[in-house]
Order: C-alpha cells, then structure tokens, then sequence
C-alpha cells in the first residue's frame, strides 16, 4: 500500500490553505493567471508553500489549479503548460521535508459539459490527463482534483488520472448548502457522489470551498455517513467581503482552527484551508490538534 | 383554447424543460392571435420565475435551468419573428459581461438569458471583458444598466474599478450597475457603490427591473 495512505488511517493529516487569496495579497493582478507565477515570481510561491509547511501542513498543493490546457489556452497560455506544472512542483520539492508530501492539485476546466454546455467528454479527458501526466512526472506524491461542481467532470478526471498514473488520488466537490440539503451546484447529493467516486477508484473523496469552517463540520458529519473511505474537509474562511480596496475573509484563524478539530472529530481523515484561509489558520489548527 | 389555458401550457413547457412543446404553444399563441408581450410575460417568465424558486429550494440545479432557459429562449425567437419590431420593445437596454482575467461565463451567460425572457435587449460581451470596453459599449447602445460578473476573489476588484472608472469619466449616473458572481455578496455590492445585486439568475431579473424605476 501507498505510504501516504497508509499512514492516513493513522493520524490526523493537514493540508495547506489559501493559494489564490495569498497571491493576490501579494499582489497578484486582476488580468494575471495564478499559475504564471510559478515561473514569474518562484521566489514567492515558494515562501509561501514553505510558511504552510512550518505551520504544520503535511501536504502541500501545486500551483496548479487552473493549470490545464482548457483553462491556460483561453489566455494563450497553452504553450506554457509543461513549464507551469513542472515548475509548481519544483518550488515544493526543493524545500520539502523528507516525511512530508506534494499534492498535485487539478481543478475544474471552468466549462460546461456537454448537453447542458459545449464542453467535450473526451476533450475534458485529455485535458486533465495531460496536467496529471506532467505532474507525476515531475514528482508529485499523490493528486487532489478539487472544487469539482460537477460530478460528471470530477469522474472525467478522476479517470483521466487514474489512467495516467498509481499514484493515490483525492476528489473534493464543492456543495452548497440549499433547504433540501448540501448539492453541488449541478444538482449532485453528497451519498450518490461519494459512491459512484469510491467505485471509480478515488482514494479519498470530501468538499472544498464555498462553505466556511461552521458549516463544513455539518457537511462532514454527513459525507463520513455516506461513505468508507477516508474523508478530507477544506473550506473558506467564511465569506469574502470589501475592507478599503481589499478582499477580505471574515473567519479568523481561531474559529477556523476551533472547527477543524470538530471535523477531525466528526470523522474526517484531512482538514485544509481553501479561499481566505493562510499560513497563520493552518497553524492554528496544527496547535489546536497536538493539544487533544 | 382560452388565453389562459395557453398561458398554463407554455408555463408547463418550461417547467418540463420541453423545447418542442414551447415551441408549439408559440406559434399556437400566434394563431390564436394573442398578443405576444403577454404570452413571453404571462407564459415563458412566469415559468421562468417558478423555475428560480425551484432553485431556491434546492429542487432545480443549472442542468434544469439551463434547458429550461432554452425553452424560454426559442419560445421568444418564435413569438418575435411573427411581430413588426415596434410592437416588441424592449423594457431596458443591459450591457453584460465578465470581469477582465476571468473566463466563467457560465452564470453571466445565465443571467443574460433570463433577462432577455423578461423583455430586455441584451449586449452580451463574453468573458474577460476590460472596464473600457464595458464603458465604450454602455455608451454606444446608451444601456440602462451594465451587469459585470466575478467568479473569483482576484476578478471581483474589477467591479469596483468599474464603478471609480465611470466616476472618474463623470458618467457614473448615465448606467446603473448591477454586479454578481459567486464571492461577491449584497455588502461588497454597497461597499463598492454598485446599484444592484443578484443571487442568482431569476433574482437578476426582479433587481433589473427594480432598477429601470429609479
């Protein structure tokens, strides 16, 4: 068995927070690709993954997110996806600790699929097949494909990735929360999801972003009745909101860390931070686990 | 069939997400001769405002709004063709778009639909659109309102530079602006001065028409 799994049903494992909300903090612009950063300014990408790993993450993602070629083409960057990804996990591997892993990190294509969008199966396949290809490659430990919103288009990865390589995969959904209970915006419920993503292979399945940390530990409770496997938990630091010219998060590193234990407690295997959460939230959930 | 009973059929058409059977009711709205502003008002928007409530509780997702939309959508194409254009016009004028560095149009697109089934002409300028060129086509079709979406942290500053842009050219009283998107909520609306914001698609349309009135 995979190392990174098999110590998952050992001990409580930390992910990283914010990516996208840290680069803009530092400045990242409106018209600029997060990912291009990782060949613009390494030196910040870096700083960053190294502050998470001194909070206490076990994981770290790539800057990958919107790293593939559906995504980087619509800027005119599809030239660039070899370099991009390749480089994401150089910046990790570099100052990684020898007991600590790269996740490589795939999201949606940001398309519709096919009827309701324009957005080819088999296009959608290649596209994340060909990210994961070159970031197994380039070495990382395992694979989260996350803020799905569409299950339909997190199996299509799933597979893609599957196909590509051994390596243990993570699939997150993104639910919000509606008076008939937590649906992907695409209608998928959380038992249907989780099952049809367990008997495809994914080794971990769990929901990121859009919800804040209250909410996620009421999602928690019901994704770990719905399913065997291990579960991961990574949301917002609440809700974003203006302060001056700033986009800011309303949750602060306590009340996050202080529901991060709860999801631990309600039988999650991995708690993370997604949009607004930073290195001081992860490290305020690392302190608040090794007291219990 | 009486006007009523057509209305029901068209409301249910939608409602079933059933392209043919809108279609149908279109040109029987045609043949029975009812005006066509009631059969879109009456018929294809009040279906369409029961299917944003669906959404609200949970019960429709963007598959069924999506097609639903398609069936409002080619019901309008149906009824506007068999009219002279004078007869048709449009409540509002509404410029629309993503904010520059952002490709999602999935819900602007929606939003641009619905707003058009309620009677407004729509300039519909994709995703990644620059503040300039949000202004430059405001200006040239003299819109009523500009709608400008951000799906991400990092796009959603642009709505507020929209808004200091207009100031700045001393135009921001010439459109009312009404912002959406998934982080972007009523607060950071008032916070950066925008006139209107919308949920959701079916609440775009009652915030738009909101809007002409002032």
């Amino acid at each position: 068995m995979n190392k990174f799994l098999k110590t998952l049903n050992k001990r409580k494992f930390l992910f990283d927070g914010g990516m996208g909300t840290m680069l803009i903090s530092k400045g990242l612009s409106s018209n600029e690709v997060p990912e291009t950063w990782n060949l613009k300014h390494p030196e910040i990408i870096q700083t960053l993954h190294h502050e998470y790993l001194k909070a206490g993450a076990d994981v770290i993602e790539t800057n990958t997110f919107g790293a593939n070629r559906i995504k980087l083409s619509l800027k005119g960057l599809g030239k660039e996806i070899e370099k991009i990804n390749k480089r994401a996990v150089e910046l990790i591997t570099q100052i990684l600790p020898q007991e600590k892993y790269i996740a490589g990190d795939i999201g949606p294509t940001g398309k519709l699929l096919k009827p309701v969008g324009q957005l080819d199966p088999t296009e959608a396949e290649q596209s994340f097949a060909e990210q994961a290809a070159i970031l197994a490659k380039a070495g990382v430990h395992l694979f989260i494909i996350e803020t799905m919103y569409s299950l339909k288009e997190a199996l299509i990865a799933l597979k893609a990735v599957k196909n590509t390589t051994q390596l243990p995969v993570i699939v997150s959904l993104t639910y919000k929360a509606t008076p008939r209970g937590f649906f992907t915006v695409m209608g998928d419920n959380i038992n249907q999801s989780f099952e049809l993503l367990k008997n495809e292979g994914a080794d971990v399945v769990g929901a990121n972003c859009t919800i804040g940390s209250r909410e996620m530990v009421e999602l928690v409770k019901l994704m770990k009745k719905s399913v065997d496997i291990p579960i991961i938990a990574q949301p917002n630091a609440g809700n974003p909101e203006l302060k001056g010219t700033k986009v800011v998060y309303k949750e602060t590193p306590e009340e996050f860390a202080y529901n991060g234990v709860q999801m631990f407690n309600y039988g999650a295997n991995i708690v993370g931070g997604c949009c607004g959460t930073t290195p001081e939230f992860i490290k305020r959930l690392y302190e608040n686990i090794n007291k219990i | 069939m009486t006007q009523e009973k057509l209305f029901e059929e068209i409301k249910n058409a939608v409602l079933n997400m059933d392209v043919k059977e809108g279609a149908r009711f279109a040109k029987l709205s045609i043949e029975l001769n009812v005006n066509p502003n009631l059969t879109i008002e009456k018929g294809f928007v009040c279906g369409i405002q029961i299917v944003g409530e669906l959404w609200e509780k949970g019960e429709f997702f963007i598959p069924e709004i999506i097609q639903a939309a398609e069936v409002v959508h080619s019901g309008i194409q149906i009824l506007k063709s068999s009219i002279v254009k004078e007869t048709l016009n449009p409540i509002g004028k509404v410029v629309i778009g993503t904010a520059e560095g952002d490709i999602h149009d999935i819900g602007k697109s929606l939003v641009a639909t619905m707003l058009e089934s309620a009677g407004f002409e729509i300039f519909d300028l994709g995703a990644d659109v620059r503040i300039r060129k949000f202004i430059r086509k405001a200006k040239e079709t003299s819109a009523d309102i500009i709608c400008i979406s951000a799906l991400l942290t990092t796009t959603m500053l642009s709505q507020k530079e929209l808004i200091n842009e207009l100031i700045k050219n001393k135009i921001r009283d010439s459109f009312k602006i009404m912002v959406g998107g998934a982080p972007v909520t009523q607060d950071w609306a008032q916070e950066i001065g925008a006139d209107g914001y919308a949920p959701n698609a079916m609440e775009a349309i009652k915030i738009a028409k909101k809007l002409l009135l002032k």
